[in-house]
């Protein structure tokens, strides 16, 4: 970011990040590089989830507020217009989750490559994270998989193959944990892990 | 007894009790039941259920498990002995009586009361391979030398031997209490060597060092059980439980965290409180065994 980083792995966000703390710079989007056609226009689709929970103070001012986030005009053609998902979008620099954007937002967007991160949402290539309770520990141990092949301690392939094991090993013992606990759907199963009806997840998802 | 003296062992059972409840709650209760969890699938959001050795089974296996005891020892290794070194050394300087000795007294104690993620926030900046002071001042040197100083804490072969240099910054708490014993030195020992022609490293090495010994044996435990556990500066420092660049700096108890708070796996991370606690133990009787005939009590 400061003259000696030549690309960076970062989302839709950081265009706000660069207007903040680094005004002025030069930058352009790109999807992630893909050696393999069949991996080409990867990205990962992130959301987050609004609830109210249970014994909250102001559960209707909560709702109104979520009802809000769930509005949306078609039509807007001015900053006035903008309601709901693409206000905050439009706030946040974002590209809105939603099918069709008003005119308003996909022409005067901030994001000068807000375009491209439309596109890409729209592609085949757009995977949401895997909805499972140890999805933060695969993560963490891909995060380990970058370190290592950025500090060059390991070659890409070593580093994917440690990752791998031990992610298929957590797979493992997590169904384990679901079998013992009563509430893995396939139990007969669950109990003779491995076994190859129940492959662990695939180290940088939804790659084969 | 007495009715004097029955009701003097109510009052004082009554003065108890509060203690008492408060040993059981909150240090009894968690010590046996996570030694009981040592042996569950546990995962707090759902009932415990027995599986016997199995994570201890695993954690013979877990290669991040051997990374982060290794990282920690590697840790200890070097902290503990420079720690002690520096803080008998200071203590040793600070108990000369030269003029305005209070002041200085007061200065190198000033970073133990820093709390801890302030200091951690403070040396991260210094340790900042770009803009960080400590690099500041080497870069015109080492680049006589055609040389450029690395990057700390973002290099993953220099971020643990920058932890130790960062934990040099605490050794006021062990300095105070080597203070303390080598005031408690007799004098009349130090005016009898002198008499006797005994030069300054002599008095030192065989009056200070022998009649301070009970203090250094104290420090040398206690820095035992404290660099075991170190976690909250190299949370701060690195980012997180995961211990970077490349789990460079994953230690024990770093390890031991994410495992109870981020994988949710209690019964694990109780298991490894309990080798941990083994570890502190077999250390403790190590040194105490090593030392027992260099211990003098007075």
């Amino acid at each position: 970011m400061c003259g000696q980083v030549a690309m960076i792995f970062q989302g839709v966000w950081t265009n706000n990040m660069i207007r903040q703390f680094a005004p002025g710079l030069e930058f352009g989007c790109a999807p992630w590089p893909a050696v393999r056609p069949d991996l080409a226009d990867f990205a990962m689709a992130e959301a987050d989830m609004v609830a109210i929970p249970r014994g909250s103070r102001h559960p209707k001012e909560a709702w109104e507020f979520i009802k809000f986030i769930g509005s949306n005009n078609p039509q807007a053609r001015s900053l006035d217009e903008l309601v709901g998902m693409e206000l905050l979008c439009y706030l946040q620099e974002k590209n809105s989750p939603l099918r069709q954007w008003s005119p308003f937002f996909a022409r005067h967007h901030p994001h000068p490559y807000i375009e491209l991160f439309r596109q890409l949402a729209e592609r085949p290539g757009a995977v949401h994270t895997p909805k499972i309770g140890i999805w933060a520990d695969f993560a963490a141990e891909q995060d380990e998989v970058f370190d290592k092949v950025r500090l060059l301690i390991q070659s890409p392939a070593e580093a994917l193959a440690f990752c791998q094991a031990r992610v298929a090993d957590r797979w493992a013992e997590h169904r384990r944990s679901l079998a013992r606990h009563g509430l893995y759907a396939d139990m007969a199963s669950a109990r003779l892990l491995p076994d190859a009806g129940h492959p662990s997840p695939a180290i940088g998802y939804p790659f084969p | 007894m007495t009715s004097r003296e029955k009701r003097d062992l109510r009052c004082g059972l009554a003065f108890c009790v509060p203690w008492l409840i408060g040993l059981g709650v909150f240090t009894a209760y968690p010590v046996a039941a996570s030694l009981f969890y040592s042996f569950c699938d546990y995962s707090v959001l759902q009932t415990p259920v027995w599986i016997g050795l199995e994570n201890y089974r695993r954690m013979a296996g877990d290669t991040v498990f051997w990374q982060s005891l290794k990282n920690t020892l590697f840790y200890a290794s070097l902290s503990l002995p420079l720690g002690m070194v520096v803080s008998l050394s200071l203590a040793v300087l600070l108990n000369t009586g030269v003029r305005g000795m209070t002041v200085f007294r007061v200065i190198f104690y000033l970073p133990a009361i820093i709390p801890v993620v302030a200091g951690a926030m403070l040396w991260l900046w210094i340790f900042n391979g770009q803009y960080g002071v400590l690099n500041w001042a080497l870069r015109p040197i080492l680049g006589l030398f055609g040389q450029t100083p690395p990057t700390w804490l973002a290099d993953p072969a220099w971020a643990k031997p920058a932890l130790v240099l960062m934990s040099l910054w605490g050794v006021g708490n062990s300095m105070v209490i080597y203070l303390a014993g080598l005031q408690d030195v007799p004098k009349e020992l130090y005016e009898s060597a002198e008499i006797d022609g005994a030069s300054r490293w002599g008095r030192f090495w065989h009056i200070t060092l022998p009649m301070i010994s009970p203090v250094i044996y104290f420090n040398l435990i206690m820095g035992i059980i404290g660099t075991l556990q170190v976690f909250t500066q190299v949370f701060v420092m690195t980012g997180g439980p995961e211990g970077g660049p490349a789990r460079s700096t994953l230690f024990y108890a770093m390890y031991l965290f994410s495992t109870a708070f981020y994988d949710l796996r209690m019964g694990y991370a109780s298991a490894m409180a309990w080798v941990l606690f083994v570890l502190i133990v077999a250390l403790t009787i190590l040194a105490t065994k090593l030392t027992e005939k260099r211990v003098y009590y007075s």
